[in-house]
């Protein structure tokens, strides 16, 4: 079959055609509401909410790493975040690093720290059934966050940069911090696929992921690969920590934000596609802005529990996703 | 009278008039003993006898609380508010009934965010007072021995409840649910009307211990009625004591007072430390909590 052909057949799928319907209705509304109003604030919103978005995907592919491997919700993820973010804070506090250059670090801290969680606690709980591992990550959730209350305070912290917001023709603010969270955001999760399509570790982590017992039988130690991507998990989430620093103030019980957002995520794009993930990132990241500016700010936070549980019920394949993950 | 029967009877009057012997921080400790019994009792009910976890029962502590907050503040009679507030948790506990086709750990995830929702909504409505937080006047105020009372004579009903439950037919259907919810429907039982049954036991009496709080602190605030300690406490106080038995709840909410307000007067901010350690090493090493642990040694036959 000729590549026209191909695409054809594509298109021909009803979801496809009902995805494009809706895209197009949202840009219509939204050029029409430009011309009516005559005000550019529509696309700031929607420039902002990509922004945001590129973070949210970034937040949601470590849990989604988890979970399509080890088929757990990690609730302490909110906390690995945090982790990050301190790290980031500590070293550009005490050092005043570039915030930065601190994404390697709190990754590879992150990572050294999620390999034995991994292996010692979450490794042995899989054993006990369904339950038992989601309340270890209960278990290990409240932990850290009375270890980061006693050693750091519940003061509200965050990461200083002084840049000069960018206006863009048109009156569109652009802030760079933002800017950089976002292809930072976008770099990283590049770099994932990479490592999942490329080498020959993201390739069992994807065999697993796909059927255990076949896995297995290919010569892969399930147990190992639970535990490499337990780590890896924690270590993309010590990455956005990184990056939640330079953009929001955070504090020790402010974990509970993040994984909400990210579980949201997991939700709209589905597990095991990256780019699903960033799609979902992005429609979360856009949907939440919009909401807040046309409904107004209190129901930020509300957004993303809406979102989950609608697509929970009604759709849980979620909606980029091919295969059912919830 | 049995011998089964005198025991808790003897117990109940003496912690009854205990308060008019004894003075102080004991009678709070216990009277919050109490409320912690109430709301591990009612998470046994959803979560330990038809195998649900939900996440979210400080939804309906929270609601159940500011209705009767707002209703006695309107004029009714705290009882009947106290009543009413139940009642209002556990029509909430029912409108959720779309998450009970979600199984396993996402029914538990699905309930996870409902505390926020519900916290969400409370914070924008001018009735309940937003962010501010909700003041009940100093009229309202009553000695500690009133809620003691109350809170003690909620806890006795809860735990007889969840007592005859476990052996009715309702109890048995609730276990059969949580065994194996496909072989429990091919016997004939409808699982989604009694998923929503346990639901609406569990969040009533939630919400009448919500209601009982709200009338001894005179205060609400939403983000400290709605925190996430009243959804995991229950969780934690039925892991550690023992899911799915009577003195499991008891034993976990003596644990749980004595770690959350007694430890932190002594050694200072290391109560979640100790929580969260010993809700991992107790899920790793005894599945029974406590409780199952102990019968499993002792042959204890309580329940």
């Amino acid at each position: 079959m000729d590549k026209t052909g191909l695409i054809l057949m594509k298109i021909r799928n009803a979801r496809t055609i009902i995805g494009v319907v809706i895209f197009l209705t949202i840009i219509l509304a939204m050029v029409s509401y430009v011309t009516l109003t005559g005000s550019l604030s529509i696309l700031q919103v929607l420039l902002n909410g990509i922004l945001m978005g590129g973070l949210y995907g970034l937040m949601a592919m470590g849990l989604a790493l988890i979970f399509g491997i080890m088929k757990i919700i990690n609730v302490c993820h909110g906390e690995f975040i945090l982790l990050g973010a301190y790290v980031t804070f500590w070293l550009n506090y005490i050092f005043s690093v570039n915030p930065l250059l601190t994404l390697p670090i709190s990754f590879l801290i992150l990572f050294l720290i999620g390999l034995p969680i991994g292996k010692f606690l979450m490794n042995r709980s899989l054993k006990f059934g369904v339950d038992p591992p989601l309340l270890v990550a209960f278990g290990i959730s409240i932990t850290m966050q009375g270890f980061m209350r006693l050693l750091w305070s519940a003061t509200p912290r965050g990461v200083f940069m002084r840049y000069e917001t960018w206006v863009l023709p048109g009156g569109i603010a652009v802030s760079p911090m933002r800017l950089m969270a976002f292809v930072a955001a976008v770099l990283g999760l590049s770099l994932l696929y990479a490592l999942l399509t490329k080498t020959l570790p993201g390739k069992a982590l994807r065999a697993v992921s796909m059927d255990r017992p076949i896995a297995s039988l290919m010569g892969i130690n399930p147990d190992r690969i639970n535990t490499l991507a337990y780590g890896l998990g924690a270590a993309l989430a010590g990455v956005t920590g990184s990056l939640v620093a330079i953009i929001f103030s955070f504090d020790p019980a402010s974990g509970g934000l993040y994984i909400g957002r990210a579980l949201c995520v997991i939700v709209l794009g589905g597990v095991g596609h990256v780019l699903g993930t960033l799609a979902g990132g992005l429609f979360l990241g856009v949907a939440e802005n919009m909401a807040s500016f046309f409904l107004g700010d209190a129901i930020r936070e509300g957004v993303a529990y809406v979102i989950f549980l609608l697509v929970l019920l009604f759709r849980p394949t979620g909606l980029f996703a091919k295969y059912r993950a919830f | 009278m049995r011998k089964e029967q005198a025991l808790p009877l003897i117990l109940f009057i003496a912690l009854l008039i205990l308060p008019f012997a004894v003075k102080g921080y004991a009678v709070y400790l216990l009277y919050m003993v109490f409320l912690y019994i109430v709301l591990a009792e009612s998470w046994n009910i959803i979560g330990g006898y038809a195998g649900q976890v939900c996440l979210g029962m400080g939804a309906f502590f929270g609601l159940g609380a500011y209705i009767a907050a707002v209703l006695s503040f309107n004029g009714f009679p705290p009882p009947l508010s106290i009543f009413i507030g139940g009642c209002t948790a556990a029509l909430l506990g029912v409108i959720i009934f779309p998450t009970f086709r979600l199984r396993g750990v996402y029914f538990a995830i699905g309930t996870l965010f409902l505390p926020d929702i519900i916290k969400v909504i409370i914070l924008n409505l001018e009735v309940t007072g937003g962010a501010k937080g909700f003041f009940l006047p100093l009229t309202f105020a009553l000695d500690l021995t009133h809620w003691y009372i109350a809170a003690l004579i909620l806890a006795s009903i809860t735990v007889l409840f969840a007592f005859k439950m476990s052996n009715s037919r309702i109890g048995l259907v609730f276990k059969a649910i949580r065994d194996d919810e496909d072989a429990s429907e091919s016997c004939g039982i409808n699982p989604f009307k009694y998923k929503i049954l346990a639901m609406m036991l569990a969040s009533f009496l939630s919400g009448l211990a919500g209601g009982i709080y709200a009338h001894q602190m005179l205060f609400l605030e939403p983000h400290g009625t709605f925190k996430l300690m009243w959804s995991i406490g229950p969780v934690f106080m039925c892991i550690i004591g023992g899911v799915g038995s009577i003195i499991g709840p008891i034993i976990g909410a003596g644990i749980f007072t004595a770690l959350s307000l007694w430890l932190v007067t002594l050694v200072g901010e290391v109560d979640l430390i100790v929580m969260g350690v010993i809700l991992i090493v107790v899920i790793l090493t005894m599945p029974g909590g406590i409780f199952g642990a102990l019968s499993k040694r002792v042959k204890l036959k309580l329940s």
